[in-house]
């Protein structure tokens, strides 16, 4: 999108036109839903998140400090969004202050290229705090005292939360490598098929002989 | 620290998660959800509007019957206390107008100054004799006695006078000793200050007598209070003289219009009002009471007493209501995960606005009991639920916070039983049980959410304070 297009929809969407905020929304879609569904436990709780994401941006545009990037006004919503939605279960730690996170991941990585679904729904397993700071520190590079101050949690906790996050995901990485299920999949879908095509070719056969 | 040495797991998911954008295609229900939150935003907005909206209106219609009443009030008031005043200006008016009509309404003045009249005679008789011109008439009149005789004689003697009107009324009113020495009479009479303007009034048919009369009225009253009423008839036979020059039709409508009003008034006295301010705690529960959780209420309420039985009632109360739920019990469409909760816990604030009428059944000495239904809106300010899942599941608590969204217009029938005990002549002590059904899926999760407790507090009468 161009940029005096996007100024043009954002003209629109402060004077409340329903069309302007449908292709602003539609504009931001993809985008947005990226970085919720980071934070999400799943789809239904992403497009939550994310809708309330975009009323704050309807709500709030004429706040919009327009010599800034648009995208990146509309990102940092999203993830505060998302940080206020977990905000009630981020306390979740465990008491070990580990240092130890960093070690997490180094090696054993299988070789694999794992897809975005993949990886998404990796991330989508852990729970809301550990997945909330592995998103601040692994994606979007936070540090810990910035995780702790925005999460106003202690930067122990966000440390454990972290090397818990990691643990989880390296185990489901390396499970992950070991499931070839795909192909065992389709297998069974030739076989399937060949089956059923044998079926109706014998009984189509039959038919013919009597 | 990050820098020290790239994480490898960090990147791998960093590389496999950014820039999927296109990844996305649009849905449109997630648009229709968002068309919807964009419509409750302004519905929000609106729905405050709206809640301010019914707040004032129902303020407004409060102060505009509190207005009203107390308008009425003091409208009743004034001929009330003045009631003796009034009769006597109205009296003053009949004998201006000198119409047989308005001796009706001076009824109770004729019984005084009848009373009065027969003891006076003689000292009366005395003044009338060196007072008056019509001393013979006079005097007679009171020696003899006679009433009748005298009224007979003044309305001759007063044909003369300007004052036949004067006449008729000592006529009418059958007043004993009014007729004859018509000053003195009223002088003796005046402890009640109808009774001096009666004499006042009689005083006028003669214009030239006023003035001896009064001075008459001066003497016989020294050590008396009436001093001030000898005044007041003064006044009153100046203004009387005043307004002579009235006509009398003028003067009749005005009368009449008192008395329609003094009527209408006496009619009216009854509705009361008051105002009771409530607390309650009460228990809220989803189907049965069996895991109910305790809640609180604080309310305002203003009570009008229609009939001697019947009360209606309103007001505003804000109530903390939380409660657990089974999710069978909770519908939502707004959320909705494959999994379904085990448990959903609810706290709800509500703004309860009822509607009540309620009959007293009992009522003896300072006690009262009555019981009461009717219906109560809802306006659901905040909604707080928290969806629990089950270990297997792994699921994490979820937690989901409405705000403003849901309005309940009579959506909650109203039982209740009103104990009150009066302490003192305005205020009483309110012991109200009551019970809450909704009578539609009540908030979010359209749970049948009934709240059973008991409401206390103070009412106060606002009704009696202003009672004649």
């Amino acid at each position: 999108m161009g940029e005096a297009e996007l100024q043009q929809l954002i003209a629109g969407c402060l004077q409340q036109s329903r069309k302007d905020q449908k292709m602003l929304y539609k504009a931001f879609y993809g985008f947005a839903m990226s970085i919720c569904l980071r934070y999400a436990g799943n789809r239904y709780e992403a497009a939550e998140i994310m809708n309330q994401g975009f009323l704050k941006v309807f709500t709030n545009l004429q706040k919009y400090d327009a010599s800034r990037p648009f995208i990146a006004w509309v990102g940092r919503i999203m993830m505060n969004t998302s940080i206020d939605y977990y905000r009630s279960n981020l306390k979740l730690s465990l008491t070990d202050d580990l240092d130890a996170a960093e070690d997490i991941g180094h090696n054993e990585l299988p070789d694999q290229k794992l897809n975005y679904d993949d990886l998404i729904g990796m991330v989508q397993q852990l729970p809301n705090a550990y997945r909330t700071v592995f998103n601040l520190f692994a994606i979007e590079g936070f540090s810990h005292e910035e995780i702790a101050s925005k999460l106003n949690i202690s930067t122990g906790t966000s440390k454990s939360n972290l090397f818990k996050a990691r643990e989880k995901l390296k185990n489901m990485v390396i499970n992950s490598g070991r499931l070839p299920e795909s192909n065992s999949g389709s297998g069974q879908h030739t076989i399937v098929a060949i089956g059923t095509i044998s079926i109706s070719m014998s009984v189509l056969i039959e038919l013919i002989m009597k | 620290m990050k820098e020290k040495h790239e994480n490898k797991l960090d990147q791998l998911f960093r590389d496999g998660l950014s820039g999927p954008e296109d990844h996305f295609a649009f849905r449109e229900e997630d648009w229709e959800s968002m068309e919807q939150l964009l419509d409750k935003k302004s519905n929000k907005k609106a729905g405050f509007i709206r809640i301010m909206y019914y707040a004032s209106g129902i303020a407004a219609l409060l102060l505009l019957a509190l207005g009203l009443y107390f308008y009425s009030k003091t409208d009743k008031i004034d001929p009330t206390k003045l009631q003796g005043k009034v009769k006597t200006k109205t009296s003053n008016d009949k004998r201006l107008i000198g119409s047989p009509d308005q001796s009706q309404s001076n009824g109770t003045i004729r019984d005084t100054t009848t009373g009065l009249a027969t003891t006076i005679p003689a000292t009366n008789s005395k003044h009338a004799q060196g007072d008056t011109l019509f001393g013979k008439t006079k005097n007679t009149a009171v020696n003899e006695g006679v009433v009748k005789k005298q009224s007979s004689k003044v309305n001759t003697a007063a044909g003369g006078s300007l004052y036949n009107k004067a006449a008729n009324m000592a006529i009418n009113h059958a007043l004993p000793g009014n007729a004859a020495p018509k000053t003195e009479t009223s002088n003796k009479v005046t402890p009640g200050t109808d009774v001096t303007q009666l004499a006042a009034n009689k005083t006028q048919p003669a214009n030239q007598i006023t003035k001896n009369k009064t001075a008459g009225i001066d003497t016989l009253f020294d050590g008396n209070k009436i001093a001030s009423a000898s005044n007041q008839v003064k006044n009153n036979i100046t203004t009387n003289q005043n307004t002579d020059t009235l006509t009398g039709k003028a003067k009749e409508q005005e009368a009449k219009k008192q008395m329609a009003i003094v009527k209408a008034l006496a009619i009216k006295n009854r509705p009361q009002f008051s105002i009771s301010v409530l607390a309650a705690s009460d228990a809220n529960a989803v189907n049965s009471f069996g895991h109910s959780q305790t809640g609180t209420n604080y309310g305002l309420q203003l009570s009008l007493r229609v009939t001697r039985k019947l009360t209606i009632s309103t007001g505003v109360a804000y109530a903390i209501k939380p409660y657990s739920s089974t999710p069978t019990s909770y519908s939502s469409a707004s959320y909705n995960p494959s999994i379904a909760p085990t448990n959903v816990q609810a706290n709800c604030k509500v703004l309860d606005i009822p509607l009540n009428l309620s009959y007293q059944l009992y009522s003896k000495g300072s006690n009262t009991i009555g019981v009461g239904t009717g219906l109560s809106s809802y306006f659901m300010l905040k909604e707080n639920y928290r969806f629990d899942y089950s270990a297997e599941s792994g699921w994490k608590p979820y937690n989901l916070e409405v705000r403003n969204q849901n309005t309940h217009l009579f959506g909650v029938l109203n039982v209740n039983v009103n104990y009150q005990r009066r302490i003192n002549s305005k205020f009483s002590a309110v012991l109200q049980p009551y019970m809450k059904l909704p009578l539609t899926g009540i908030g979010n999760g359209k749970v049948d959410l009934k709240s059973t407790g008991v409401a206390l507090g103070i009412n106060w009468n606002i009704g009696s304070g202003f009672k004649p």
